[in-house]
């Protein structure tokens, strides 16, 4: 839940084995990050983000979860943003906006801004 | 967000596949010319949008693109070098070598009457009394690009 950095979550998928299904358009990226990754050309799910929060809950507890994070004022965009799935164990797979599949890897090295 | 979200627009990306796939009747291979047309492609998962029949073949790149590691270093190596003049346009700033890129080079040597971009390299020649300076292009010129080192002489 909440904004994530996409490296913690797949050292989670590695690490345990799981297979991820995420939904990027569910993802609450501040429209600041937005814009300034889209003139940069940076991956905001690759950008540095301190003091965020990811929980894995069980299903049916998802949405209970999330109302009760929205509660408190450092947690009010909370959202559920994918879901565990049997498939690709490990790895994670996300539907993008313009709804196409990619994977969510681990970053390596520097993200390398817009050149041209 | 406004200016984003027109170009992310789900259900119309779908009309656009769909019509994609009515005129798909044969197999066909498209090369998408930029590493920026590839990397939009893989992070958008446009790939795997399209029907089977299209195949995409990423390449060839732009000089940029396509530089080798290799004479990205050599050149940050004559950059980083005090007394050196060394010119560049705008789109080798950013690009990587091992250590680190052309503005962080700037910042290391903390002088950037030294360290030119976007400047015509024959003019920082012509003001730099006998020195002349180094210029780092990339070239896109047949049969493939090139990136290179050019030295120009202050006119005599």
């Amino acid at each position: 839940m909440s904004v994530f950095q996409a490296s913690a979550l797949t050292e989670i998928a590695q690490s345990a084995k799981l297979g991820m299904l995420l939904d990027e358009a569910a993802i609450p990226i501040s429209e600041e990050v937005k814009g300034a990754c889209e003139i940069l050309g940076l991956d905001p799910l690759y950008v540095a983000n301190e003091g965020k929060f990811i929980a894995i809950v069980a299903h049916q507890d998802a949405n209970r979860a999330v109302e009760t994070i929205r509660t408190h004022s450092l947690g009010k965009h909370a959202a559920v943003i994918g879901e565990v799935v049997d498939e690709h164990a490990g790895l994670i797979m996300m539907k993008t906006r313009v709804g196409g599949m990619r994977v969510v890897d681990m970053l390596s090295g520097e993200q390398l801004p817009r050149i041209c | 967000m406004k200016f984003l979200d027109e170009y992310r627009d789900e259900a119309l990306a779908a009309k656009l596949v769909d019509e994609i796939r009515h005129v798909v009747t044969k197999s066909w291979v498209l090369m998408e010319v930029c590493g920026g047309q590839t990397r939009s492609i893989a992070k958008y998962g446009i790939d795997r949008l399209l029907p089977d029949e299209l195949e995409l073949v990423h390449g060839p790149g732009c000089p940029v693109c396509v530089r080798s590691l290799e004479m990205i270093d050599k050149a940050h190596a004559i950059a980083a070098r005090s007394g050196v003049i060394f010119c560049s346009f705008g789109d080798m700033l950013r690009v990587p070598g091992s250590d680190c890129d052309l503005l962080v080079l700037i910042a290391r040597r903390g002088c950037s009457r030294r360290l030119f971009a976007d400047r015509l390299p024959e003019d920082r020649a012509g003001k730099s009394g006998e020195e002349g300076c180094i210029f780092l292009q990339s070239v896109s010129r047949p049969p493939r690009p090139q990136m290179r080192c050019r030295f120009f002489r202050p006119a005599r």
